[in-house]
């Protein structure tokens, strides 16, 4: 496996060298353009001064000698070719014998000046012969050819190897550098990893201790945040799970039971139609079950309202409470309603939802001849609507777990129903950004406040 | 016996309805579409159609307006959901009621005896009184902005006490109109409803009280006349 560590250290390592290369290739290429003429000027001036004081000397020999111990590197040619080096060795002796002519007869010879460019090869500290200045002088009547370059080698090997042990030490000390870095940015990294896979295994309560306010931190707070919240949704899931499954198998084997007891031919027809209304009505639920789930699948899906346009929401009222007109009958409700005219943004069939799952409640909870009142007040930026009936209510518990999923006050589940209608309710006037909220009390009745934002 | 035409070009719908309004005693005709429905109207003596909207060849708006113009029966619409402007359309084109599909059997059942009761008895609809506005054709009370819909025995009682303000009506006589000759339970039903009203009236209007003449029956009072 490729691992972090390996991949910081190959990176730095390449940014060294590479930078190195980099700073060589610009440093040598100053060198050439800039630094060799001047050097060469230097040096010339150098030479110039030797070469003069050399024509007076006593003993040339030993006052080249000396010069070459003070740290320069000396070449001397006389007129029929007989020559000697002074100082420290050259590591290429090569010099065309042209360039020696050149000299002796009067020329200057500026070899640092003209010292061919290489890419890779400083100029500076290329050991050669031809790396050097030449001039000539007289000696007890005869010619020298004098050449000469600094010795560096002598000059700077103490500034060389301190050079070298800064750059060890940099390399040393920046590579494990780096590695610390990547130790630190590896190990949350690794936390995280981690907990991923305990997540995998759908185990939740995970918690990073990973305390940082960079990048990683960040990370790590997030992740917190989404397994709590994967934590919460899993338990939402498994409990809806076996709420459906309840509420499918129920009416399930009510309908078996009933089926089974209607293969008795003693039995009086009013049995047996008894029999069929309980087989028919737990069929019904089970279809509307099933219709509700598929309504809050689509809302989770959907969780925000993708198109929202113009609702006559008196319309839809109006058309509601026409719908279930005959249960009123059937129920003897009185029912009145109050609704000024509203049009407000948002998604037509999931409010009509609302409005039928909130009538068909207080139809369904309601006494015999009980009544029901429905109004709705147009305000400046939203519209009010409630829904009052004069049913069994509830207390003060059971209206705070009326809009969950499956909750039913009615624990028997002896009234018809799904437990999921409120919850649709709930859902659709948040999607709405509306609010509802519920006042009841027992056996006197419930109300329930809708407030949508018209935009 | 009352006869019902149903068109409708979906044969599910068809036979539902059908087995739901034969349950119900009434006799029905079946036409898949609206040229069938046009030859029973002309070949029979029917009550009332229930008539879909969406349908190929001759839609149910149109239908509905041949069936007004031709035949004077009450015509119900059966319309898909949501489709209030459909709704408009309809009542254009003359249609007396609507129900919206899918529907519950009991619903579109309460519709035909509706609409079968409002075409029995004619005329003097709307009676005014008191700020109250009483609709005998929708059964429906207004009080200024808001709406009522009583249950229909109080509706009845409360519309003929209403039809002659002042005047005592006798509980046999408040029986014979509103139960039927053949009502079988006794005074204290009417009594039950009365009081009913008079609870409900009292959050609707001060105006309005219904007075027990005892011994006799009741009588409808408006304050200040």
């Amino acid at each position: 496996m490729k691992t972090l560590y390996s991949r910081f250290l190959i990176v730095t390592l390449l940014i060294i060298t590479g930078s190195t290369i980099i700073g060589f290739l610009f440093s040598n290429s100053y060198y050439h353009q800039k630094v060799k003429p001047e050097n060469d000027e230097k040096n010339m001036e150098i030479i110039t001064g030797i070469a003069s004081f050399a024509e007076n000397q006593d003993d040339l020999d030993s006052y080249l000698e000396q010069m070459g111990s003070a740290g320069y590197q000396l070449y001397l040619v006389d007129s029929s070719g007989e020559d000697k080096f002074y100082g420290g060795e050259f590591r290429d002796k090569e010099l065309p014998g042209t360039i020696v002519e050149q000299v002796l007869a009067g020329g200057d010879y500026h070899g640092m000046k003209n010292f061919p460019r290489e890419t890779f090869v400083s100029g500076f500290f290329a050991d050669e012969l031809r790396n050097t200045v030449g001039t000539s002088f007289d000696y007890n009547g005869e010619r020298y050819a004098l050449f000469m370059r600094p010795d560096i080698e002598l000059l700077f090997s103490e500034v060389h190897i301190l050079l070298g042990w800064i750059v060890v030490i940099m390399l040393v000390l920046t590579i494990v550098a780096v590695l610390i870095a990547a130790r630190m940015l590896v190990n949350p990294i690794r936390k995280l990893s981690n907990a991923t896979h305990k997540v995998v295994d759908e185990n939740f309560d995970v918690q990073l201790d990973i305390q940082r306010t960079d990048e990683i931190g960040h990370l790590a707070d997030r992740f917190n945040h989404m397994t709590r919240r994967l934590g919460e949704l899993d338990a939402m899931r498994k409990s809806f799970i076996s709420n459906v499954s309840h509420d499918i198998q129920s009416p399930l084997l009510n309908i078996q039971g009933y089926a089974r007891l209607l293969e008795n031919d003693t039995l009086t027809n009013e049995e047996k139609q008894d029999y069929i209304n309980v087989i028919k009505d737990e069929t019904e639920r089970m279809s509307m079950l099933s219709k509700q789930l598929l309504v809050l699948t689509s809302l989770d899906q959907k969780g925000k309202l993708e198109k929202k346009e113009a609702v006559d929401v008196t319309a839809q009222l109006k058309e509601t409470i026409h719908k279930y007109r005959w249960l009123f009958e059937e129920k003897d409700l009185f029912v009145t309603y109050d609704l000024e005219e509203a049009v407000l943004l948002g998604d037509e069939a999931m409010l009509y939802a609302v409005w039928e799952n909130l009538l068909t409640n207080a139809i369904k909870y309601n006494r015999p001849d009980g009544s029901i009142e429905i109004s709705l007040q147009n305000k400046a930026a939203e519209v009010a609507i409630e829904f009052r009936d004069s049913g069994i209510g509830m207390t003060p518990e059971e209206q705070e777990l009326i809009f969950e999923r499956f909750y039913r006050a009615d624990e028997a589940r002896t009234t018809e129903g799904t437990g999921l209608g409120l919850s649709i309710v709930n859902q659709v006037i948040d999607m709405h950004g509306g609010t509802i909220t519920v006042e009841s009390e027992q056996d006197a009745g419930t109300s329930f406040f809708v407030v949508l934002p018209k935009k | 016996m009352t006869s019902i035409v149903v068109v409708d070009d979906d044969q599910a719908i068809l036979n539902l309805v059908d087995i739901q309004l034969k349950d119900a005693g009434y006799h029905v005709w079946k036409a898949a579409n609206g040229n069938k429905a046009l030859e029973i109207l002309e070949s029979q003596a029917i009550d009332l159609a229930v008539v879909d909207v969406m349908m190929p060849h001759m839609d149910g708006y149109t239908l509905t307006e041949i069936v007004k113009s031709d035949f004077e029966i009450p015509v119900i619409l059966l319309t898909a959901k949501g489709e209030i402007e459909d709704k408009e359309k309809g009542f254009r084109s003359g249609s007396d009621d609507y129900v919206v599909k899918p529907f519950h059997p009991k619903e579109l059942l309460f519709r035909v005896q509706a609409v079968l009761r409002r075409y029995d008895k004619p005329a003097d609809t709307v009676i005014k009184i008191a700020g109250l506005t009483i609709n005998r054709k929708n059964y429906e009370v207004q009080s200024g902005t808001r709406t009522i819909l009583m249950p229909r025995k109080e509706f009845e009682l409360l519309s003929l006490l209403a039809s002659r303000p002042n005047q005592v009506m006798t509980r046999d006589f408040l029986i014979e109109q509103i139960w039927g000759i053949d009502f079988e339970g006794d005074e204290r039903t009417v009594n039950v409803h009365i009081k009913r009203i008079r609870e409900r009236l009292a959050k609707l209007t001060e105006e309005i009280t219904i007075r027990t003449v005892r011994g006799v029956g009741y009588r409808l009072e408006v304050e200040g006349s």
